[in-house]
């Protein structure tokens, strides 16, 4: 290599250009991947979401058709409909999941015999396949199943009286089941008013179930790298736990905390596995997501045909991506304008 | 701990006090086994459902244990079905191509770097005949196993050819860098041919003898599969990585910020265009369409890198001035000081491969090339009636990554917290 008989400028350019070499060698492969499977890829969907494709005649150019017919339709299974559907999801699920993960890092956290063993208990749910969740929610969520039965349980507890729920088959909508209480109605064709069904806050509960571990974990490192001294000088100074826990440790979590909360949007707003596995979009399409009707779209399994509308799955998709980026910056701006304050 | 050992000694007037935090700590307990139950809680009832007759499991009211006798027989009943997919040889050669070519890239970064077997140098006059011997005996088998599978009409070789080509000129190359002894190169070269048509015919054997629609042909492929995609990864990740954190190069800080905006981009999206690429290459029902491009990720690059920054440069600067290539300071002296972090993302891409059901879903459509999610999804749709039977899928399929999670928990939890807040 490095010959000490070369005069130093010389040496150095040849060990500059040397090293460049080396790096892009070292880079190739994922160079080579991701040009083709992820730029190349992208580039390629923007392009046929402006054709009409169906993967066996060539693309013909239909502009913005498909961009229009997917956000014009507001048909009970339309684009439309999935994304009030996925809306309901990622208003519910983020913020529970957010809270839930941090109470349990926060028990976590305190000192107890045995910490590694009760962390990795915790963690359970986010290890294994959301299938594996699924087939045993499935039965679990069974009329005769487990749930059913705690909630039989509880009630007679207090003396009431629970009616069994088929959890994954309900289609009554929450603000629906609100104005049943009071003697109202809301009619079946006015969905969108219906609320989120039974089945689809069924699926909710079930994702916060396995999502929450996982920022757990995350909020737990960000726990145990606030520095101790902030509490010591702190309860020096006569600050209750309480106020700690306000001053301190929220504030310094808010990074973590918005990271958190993007990686719930982006997760929860492409929902899939459950819907895929439990209920194929159904009740009367009351957890229609949008990935789950492009992924129906792109194999032609809508509504039992076999049309193939590639194009049109492909502007459902970017459709998506871009509420998706939206929603990702105003939770920035929001997180991090709070941040200036402390 | 160390609060209950400062306990005894404070002054009486605290001894009120002493009893709320032994009281708090009760309460800690019971609040910690009580979450615990309520977070594992699903695995245990269903691992007992699993033992139990398909009437009992959805009567009403449930219960934990199974009240008559224990259905031991469902388990070799779950092993034992059988859903009529055939073998087919398409899928099974692509199972062991990608196996024997990450074989050979293997060895050939690491036999290739010595000529020394077992400590002793080889002799000249031993060496390069035996190099060469190698390296004609691997071409030749490689290149009659190709012929043998083209006749048997396997077109994939010409698609994956490229693929083959370019990450063993990637190899060579590195090799050439860090060893300019021809011998050594064309030794290791010799040896990884050999090892490609070894591994390749062996995956491919046990594939074809695991059958068609069978648990065992799913299993195979799952675990096939999962181990292939985080070693690749291991490799190629490190690479990349090193290069971020080591190597000064015009387009260093682009392509890094570039990599992390890829990080951002929804999985939906390439959802179609990836589905069309795939069937325009014949990769549907092909182990490829979920190996290559699973070599790399962005996710494993960034831990890597991080973790590569917080080792101390020393070392390799010594070896640097020692003589050593780049390619030789990373293998010896960066790799094993880096070894927790690769253990990290082994894991990590391990079970994202296990787990992943989106990816299989869309390119392992025939029976014989599903993997557990996939045909756990099916027995969720067609076999409702048996959900016994979809219990004992459901924890068979789940049992590795659990496994895997309580061996190696630390490791895995700190690559989720590294990633999340050291990012």
């Amino acid at each position: 290599m490095a010959s000490t008989a070369a005069p130093p400028a010389r040496r150095v350019k040849k060990r500059v250009r040397n090293e460049t070499a080396v790096a892009y060698l070292f880079l190739s492969p994922y160079l080579l991947v991701t040009v083709v499977f992820t730029v190349g890829i992208v580039a390629f969907a923007l392009y046929i979401s402006f054709t009409s494709y169906n993967l066996f005649e060539s693309p013909t150019w239909v502009g913005l058709d498909n961009y229009r017919k997917a956000l014009a339709d507001t048909g009970p299974s339309g684009f439309l409909r999935s994304l009030v559907n996925v809306f309901w999801y990622v208003i519910t699920v983020v913020p529970f999941q957010t809270a839930i993960a941090l109470m349990l890092a926060i028990v976590l956290n305190t000192p107890v015999r045995a910490q590694q063993f009760f962390r990795t208990v915790f963690y359970g749910p986010s290890v294994t396949s959301s299938v594996v969740i699924a087939s045993i929610f499935l039965w679990l969520y069974l009329k005769t199943g487990v749930i059913n039965y705690v909630f039989d349980q509880t009630f007679s507890l207090f003396g009431a009286q629970w009616t069994a729920i088929e959890w994954l088959n309900d289609p009554r909508g929450l603000f629906q089941i609100i104005a049943n209480a009071f003697g109202g109605d809301i009619p079946s064709d006015q969905w969108l008013f219906r609320g989120p069904s039974v089945t689809w806050l069924a699926l909710m509960a079930l994702n916060i179930f396995t999502t929450a571990p996982t920022f757990m974990i995350m909020y737990l490192a960000a726990l145990q790298d606030v520095p101790p001294t902030l509490y010591e000088a702190a309860s020096i100074d006569g600050a209750s736990k309480r106020q700690q826990f306000r001053s301190i440790t929220l504030p310094m979590l808010r990074p973590v905390t918005l990271l958190i909360v993007v990686l719930g949007t982006i997760g929860s707003f492409q929902v899939f596995d459950q819907v895929k596995i439990l209920t194929s979009g159904g009740p009367l399409n009351t957890t229609l997501t949008p990935v789950y009707l492009v992924y129906s779209e792109a194999l032609g399994e809508v509504g039992g045909g076999s049309v193939i509308r590639m194009g049109l799955a492909s502007a459902m998709a970017f459709v998506l991506a871009v509420i998706i980026f939206i929603f990702a910056f105003i939770q920035r701006r929001y997180i991090e304008s709070g941040t200036e304050q402390y | 701990m160390s609060t209950s050992t400062v306990a005894p000694v404070a002054p009486a007037p605290a001894a009120g006090r002493d009893i709320r935090k032994a009281g708090g700590r009760a309460l800690r307990y019971v609040l910690m086994i009580g979450l615990g139950l309520f977070l594992f809680g699903p695995f245990i009832l269903s691992f007992f459902g699993s033992f139990k007759t398909n009437a009992e499991i959805t009567a009403y009211p449930p219960s934990l244990l199974p009240s008559g006798e224990w259905q031991f027989e469902n388990w070799p009943r779950f092993f034992g079905t059988d859903v009529g997919g055939e073998a087919r040889l398409d899928g099974a050669v692509s199972l062991g191509l990608m196996a024997g070519l990450f074989a050979a890239f293997l060895t050939l970064l690491l036999t290739g770097l010595t000529s020394e077997i077992k400590g002793k140098t080889l002799p000249r006059s031993v060496g390069l005949p035996l190099s060469i011997l190698l390296a004609l005996a691997g071409g030749a088998a490689s290149a009659l196993y190709v012929n043998v599978r083209t006749d048997a009409e396997v077109v994939e070789w010409a698609t994956v050819g490229a693929a083959i080509t370019v990450l063993l000129l990637v190899a060579v190359l590195l090799l050439a860098m860090s060893q300019p002894d021809w011998r050594r190169v064309l030794m290791a070269l010799g040896w990884s041919l050999a090892l490609f048509a070894f591994v390749t015919v062996l995956i491919e054997q046990v594939a074809m003898l695991a059958g068609g629609g069978r648990v065992w042909r799913w299993l195979f492929n799952t675990s096939v599969l999962s181990v292939m995609k985080a070693s690749l990864q291991l490799v190629f990740c490190v690479m990349a990585a090193y290069a971020f954190a080591r190597l000064r190069f015009p387009g260093r800080g682009f392509i890094f910020a570039f990599m992390l905006a890829t990080m951002m981009i929804p999985g939906a999206v390439t959802l179609v265009p990836a589905y069309v690429l795939m069937s325009k290459l014949d990769w549907i029902n092909r182990a490829y369409s979920l190996i290559i491009p699973g070599i790399v990720s962005a996710g494993s690059i960034f831990l890597l890198t991080q973790f590569l920054k917080s080792i101390p440069h020393e070392l390799e600067e010594s070896a640097y001035i020692d003589g050593a290539s780049y390619f030789q300071t990373l293998k010896d002296v960066v790799l094993p000081l880096a070894r927790p972090a690769l253990l990290t993302v082994f894991i990590l891409q391990f079970q994202a491969m296990w787990n992943d059901f989106l990816g299989p879903l869309l390119y392992l459509q025939r029976r014989d090339m599903w993997v557990m999610n996939v045909a756990l999804n099916i027995f969720t749709g067609q076999f409702r009636a048996e959900l016994n039977l979809l219990l004992v899928a459901a924890m068979l399929n789940a049992a590795p990554v659990l496994v895997l999670f309580f061996l190696f928990s630390r490791f895995y939890i700190q690559g989720v917290a590294y990633a999340g807040v050291k990012g």
